[in-house]
């Protein structure tokens, strides 16, 4: 006869051995069911996509391609049938989910190539900026909260907090435009525009990309200093930091080994929380330093009305966005023992 | 697990269980905060000299936001504070005119998500079960929407306009404000006056108006303050791209993306606009954290 397995969160009184085999199976349990909430978000992407285009008011046709293409019947019935609006609303869901289940996206109106290979062309140069952006913005925003934080109330708190506000209110793109212009004038031998592969020239790729993943990480940054410094004073008042404190350890293993442990467990779940706002930033960015990445070919798309693209990438992005999101938690819940007892 | 919770978003950052009860007929209490703490002074301040320059614009503004002042890219001069544009046009007065545009969508566009948001949150709150947990899910996607990208996508099937811009951030706005409402009605509904009140037979949009609402204000009061901030920022993004106020309108967002182009001139081209954001996006953050350090009794403790 099978034994019933106990409740999430019940306390075992067995040997060590069972404990363990005990918490992995929450653990498992706890990523199965992050996983499954990752489901229905996902589909609701789709949806929202997919809704996009059909809750606008007005001829959809009319909209994309102005009135003289929308009377010829033969271009009507070409656009309708490659959106599939010639069918059932329905069907053309379940249609156009399948489609994506096989990674077809369509194809563009411009260039008439699947739209997922112009997206995965692009794809490495945006996650480039973005993961370039987050390394930035924990390097400025982790430290910098440890010392708001254990300098609480003195005048380099305060300073943290003045640059914070000014990094989370600063526009990314006027930070960024503003680095172009003073670059092109004051530093005319310094490249800031445009692209090279990082395969071809790696150090010119580099150098070129330093300046628009340091715009967006010092905003990041900025909210990721707000979330160590608060959570660093939560963690510093706690009884185990004060118990290792009176044990004598000194004030450096203090911070850095037993408080800075805890206190990075909320600022990893902001760094996924976040993301959302880091692609938003990668996608101006990219129109500031002229990066040929996904921002602008959303942008590029948008000024031909090639809607394929546009609805492409905007669901590739949310995709990107959800894994982020999960894979944060998942590593939360793997750092920190108490996620998966929480609930 | 006391402290280490990450702060959701949705509830932006109160805490439920320590900070009830939020009630805003505090006026003179807040006063005395005000005079205490600078960065709201600063924060206040800004805010209303940005709705005066807004309000008063066509009188502080020396000329007119197209007429041609017969000098082009001129440098900032006495004549000219902020220089003049590759049109000619005066910054300086494209900047105290584009505030209209700049607050003009911002502010209706959080109104118009509060007036929705609002009551849908508390509403969902109220009701809880199945109909909470169905929009809170639905909330879940649009958090992970990109809010810059899908903004973008919707104004370019709507098209550039500011009916469409101030529908399309209102839309992304919507959630957050639902979610801030919602987060404090969970416990102010199981409080005793809210049972009394459903007792007496009142019904449920009586109960939310005259019992909840006035005890969630608070929170929403500081969210629809950052949310100004934001949606400044969103509008300035999206002209920036060329996707909101259009050309000739003047526009922060828009002055400071079409300045680039002469960019190698000098930085006044960029600068004023972008400053302008900047000081508009600070001084409603600014308003926002001082109302949440107001409100919240945790930091009043601490301080």
């Amino acid at each position: 006869m099978p034994i019933p397995h106990p409740p999430a969160g019940t306390v075992l009184i067995c040997g060590p051995r069972k404990r363990l085999r005990a918490k992995r199976s929450l653990m498992g349990r706890y990523i199965l069911r992050r996983l499954f909430l990752t489901v229905p978000v996902l589909l609701g992407v789709t949806f929202l996509t997919f809704a996009l285009i059909r809750i606008i008011p007005g001829d959809i046709v009319t909209n994309m391609m102005g009135v003289t293409a929308a009377n010829n019947e033969e271009i009507r019935a070409a656009v309708l049938r490659e959106l599939g609006l010639d069918r059932p609303l329905l069907e053309q869901y379940v249609w156009w989910l399948g489609r994506i289940f096989r990674g077809d996206l369509g194809y563009s109106f411009i260039h008439g190539g699947p739209v997922i290979d112009q997206i995965l062309r692009r794809f490495p140069i945006t996650f480039q900026i973005a993961a370039m952006s987050m390394a930035f913005a924990l390097l400025i925003g982790v430290p910098l909260g440890v010392l708001s934080a254990i300098r609480r109330g003195k005048g380099i708190d305060l300073a943290m907090r003045v640059f914070s506000l000014v990094g989370i209110s600063a526009p990314n793109f006027f930070v960024g435009t503003l680095i172009v212009v003073f670059g092109a004038i004051y530093f005319p031998g310094v490249t800031t525009l445009g692209h090279v592969p990082f395969l071809e020239a790696p150090l010119d790729n580099l150098s070129r990309m330093f300046w628009p993943s340091l715009t967006l990480g010092l905003g990041i940054g900025a909210i990721l200093l707000r979330y160590t410094r608060s959570s660093m004073l939560e963690v510093l008042g706690e009884d185990y930091v004060r118990t290792a404190e009176a044990m004598g350890l000194s004030s450096f293993s203090v911070i850095f080994v037993h408080a800075l442990k805890n206190a990075l467990i909320p600022v990893i779940t902001a760094v996924g929380v976040w993301s959302a706002f880091l692609v938003s930033g990668t996608v101006l960015l990219e129109e500031v330093f002229a990066i040929p990445g996904l921002g602008r070919l959303v942008l590029s798309a948008i000024e031909n009305r090639d809607y394929p693209i546009i609805q492409g990438t905007v669901l590739f992005l949310a995709f990107c966005v959800a894994m982020v999101m999960l894979i944060a938690d998942l590593f939360v819940a793997l750092v920190d023992p108490r996620v998966k007892l929480a609930r | 697990m006391t402290g280490v919770t990450p702060v959701p978003i949705e509830t932006n950052g109160f805490d439920q269980a320590e900070a009830l009860p939020w009630r805003i007929s505090e006026s003179g209490r807040f006063l005395r905060h005000v005079m205490r703490d600078p960065a709201t002074l600063v924060g206040i301040v800004i805010v209303v000299l940005l709705l005066a320059t807004a309000v008063f614009a066509p009188i502080l503004a020396p000329y007119g936001p197209n007429e041609n002042v017969r000098v082009m890219l001129a440098p900032p001069s006495w004549e000219h504070p902020f220089g003049t544009n590759v049109q000619g046009r005066d910054l300086f007065s494209r900047v105290i005119l584009g505030s209209r545009n700049s607050l003009g969508i911002a502010i209706p566009a959080v109104l118009l998500a509060v007036a929705v948001g609002l009551p849908l949150g508390m509403l969902i709150g109220f009701k809880g079960g199945r109909f909470d947990s169905i929009f809170v899910r639905a909330f879940d996607i649009l958090f992970a929407l990109p809010t810059i990208l899908f903004a973008i996508a919707l104004v370019a099937y709507l098209g550039p306009s500011s009916r469409n811009l101030i529908l399309t951030i209102s839309i992304l706005y919507i959630p957050r404000v639902a979610m801030v409402a919602r987060a404090p009605t969970l416990s102010v509904k199981e409080r005793e006056f809210v049972l009394a009140a459903r007792m007496f037979g009142g019904g449920t949009f009586w109960t939310l108006r005259k019992h909840i609402l006035p005890n969630i204000a608070a929170p929403v009061l500081v969210e629809t303050s950052l949310l100004f901030s934001e949606a400044l920022l969103t509008e300035a993004a999206l002209s920036f791209l060329g996707l909101g106020i259009q050309p000739p309108n003047p526009s922060w967002g828009a002055d400071l993306g079409r300045g680039r182009e002469f960019m190698e001139l000098g930085m006044y081209q960029v600068l004023f606009p972008g400053l302008m954001i900047m000081t508009a996006v600070i001084g409603f953050n600014l308003l926002g954290d001082g109302l949440r350090d107001f409100f919240d009794p945790r930091i009043r403790k601490q301080a």
